[in-house]
């Protein structure tokens, strides 16, 4: 089973580096009473595509200094990068891929937490 | 990093513990969270066209023949397809299916789509290999177990088919290759068995989030070249929808003709119609004959499962490449399918009751 506790803190974790850099809208969903195999999604907005990339770097290199590395994904893109921590998925958009995609209204019933 | 449970595992587990097992079916269902969007409902004709050649050993780009022809419904949460086999007499298009879009491009191929399983193809697709193939890539690649080694040369066509036996991991362009394969005593049945499981494992893929910018990009590459309707601006909002998605796929039921003609089995296609897009799944278990093949870490626990449902299964200890629910059996099928969550695949070669394969995927 999921251990709750520790996911909820990894949540917090990620967030905190993320506004360390500066990121915009950063909010957390917990999806699991909306989705059968979903957990939480981080989700944070970059004012830029070397922004995107700083807030990439500094997320997978400081949760690496604390053990934690990323699933391998397939081959990111410049407007959405996908960090697969397990539990929880860390998406990193540019306020336009945010927008089209728009994940939140999709989950609309999730609780932000 | 903890492992993560597999969504099927995950799912049961919540169920299992939330005493939903306990309840009656109905109740169950009405348990399940409600998903916000879903995609739009239409009947689609996808078609994958092969390689044209412009003179001997020169393919020059894709061609008019679609030698793979899926019709396909969306409605809701589900995909439902029928895979057609291009060898199909089809009157509108005075001769084999496959030639149907080279003459009349997508329009009579849609015609010639709804003359065969009388339902209606609002929709076009067509793709080409390479787009199959980037898309393939975009998700990962997939994994397959050959029985045998699957070897076959055709230097017209510059396709070289050189696998051996076991479990492989296909790209994009070796999964074309795979799929394209041909040669062997059930032609082209099998090979559209191995196009449903290609695409049931790149649906399966394209559900896992991390996956989705890949595939966006990937998408938005090959787009351009595709003969399409569908806008991908209208298609995209809906990738979180793909999440949730559950996919069937079965052969039309066709008999063989005079010469190299195939004929839709009209009294087995009305049977098998109504049954894979009427029925819903029964609440109670089929009595049918069921096995279970797959890891040996995976059998007691499934076994387990289904005997809390009441059903007694055979086991099987086996490599499984992908997890499905094999069945030409539609109804119990689709009861197998909806309890273990699993794609629910008919394949054309000769199979008794159902066979559910849960494989390392799940473990992932």
């Amino acid at each position: 089973m999921v251990k709750t506790k520790e996911a909820l803190d990894l949540v917090g974790r990620i967030k905190d580096l993320l506004w360390e850099k500066k990121a915009e809208g950063v909010v957390a969903l917990d999806l699991r009473k909306v989705s059968e195999s979903l957990d939480y999604f981080v989700l944070a907005s970059a004012t830029s595509t070397p922004h995107l990339q700083a807030l990439e770097r500094h997320v997978q290199e400081k949760l690496e200094e604390e053990g934690l590395r990323p699933r391998p994904t397939e081959g990111q893109s410049p407007r959405w990068v996908v960090l697969d921590y397990g539990e929880v998925v860390v998406h990193l958009m540019t306020p336009e891929a945010r927008d089209y995609y728009d994940l939140e209204g999709f989950w609309a019933d999730a609780d932000r937490i | 990093m903890r492992p993560r449970l597999s969504f099927l595992l995950l799912g049961l587990a919540l169920l299992a513990l939330g005493g939903v097992l306990s309840l009656p079916r109905a109740s169950g269902e009405g348990l399940r969270p409600k998903r916000a969007g879903s995609l739009p409902e239409m009947g689609l004709v996808v078609a994958a066209r092969d390689v044209e050649y412009c003179g001997y050993h020169t393919p020059c780009g894709p061609g008019s023949r679609t030698d793979t022809i899926f019709y396909l419904r969306l409605e809701g949460g589900e995909v439902k397809g029928v895979a057609i086999p291009r060898d199909l007499f089809s009157p509108v298009a005075g001769g084999k299916i496959n030639a149907a879009y080279g003459r009349g491009g997508p329009e009579l191929l849609k015609r010639a789509v709804e003359e065969a399983t009388g339902l209606v193809a609002e929709r076009h697709l067509i793709l080409t290999l390479k787009s199959v193939a980037r898309v393939v890539d975009a998700v990962g690649g997939v994994e397959v177990v050959l029985e045998r080694p699957m070897r076959y040369t055709d230097t017209a066509a510059r396709l070289f088919i050189d696998f051996p036996a076991g479990r492989l991991h296909l790209g994009g362009e070796d999964a074309v290759k795979y799929m394209r394969f041909r040669h062997e005593a059930l032609g082209d049945y099998a090979r559209l068995d191995r196009i449903k499981e290609v695409l049931g494992q790149v649906l399966r893929k394209a559900q896992n989030p991390a996956t989705w910018p890949a595939l966006t990009r990937a998408l938005g590459e090959v787009w351009r070249e595709l003969d399409t309707d569908l806008a991908l601006e209208e298609l995209l909002p809906h990738l979180p929808a793909v999440r949730g998605l559950r996919l069937s796929l079965a052969t039309l039921p066709v008999r063989e003709g005079p010469g190299t003609f195939l004929y839709v089995d009209e009294e087995a296609k009305a049977r098998f119609l109504a049954a894979f897009f009427g029925a819903a799944p029964s609440s109670s278990p089929p009595q049918v004959a069921v096995r279970l093949k797959g890891l040996p870490e995976l059998l007691p626990w499934a076994e387990a499962f289904l005997a809390r449902e009441g059903v007694r299964a055979e086991v099987e200890a086996a490599e499984v490449a992908k997890s499905a629910v094999y069945t030409q059996d539609p109804e119990a099928g689709a009861y197998f399918a909806d309890l273990f969550h699993l794609p629910l695949l008919a394949p054309h070669r000769p199979l008794e009751g159902v066979v559910v394969e849960l494989g390392r995927d799940l473990l992932q």
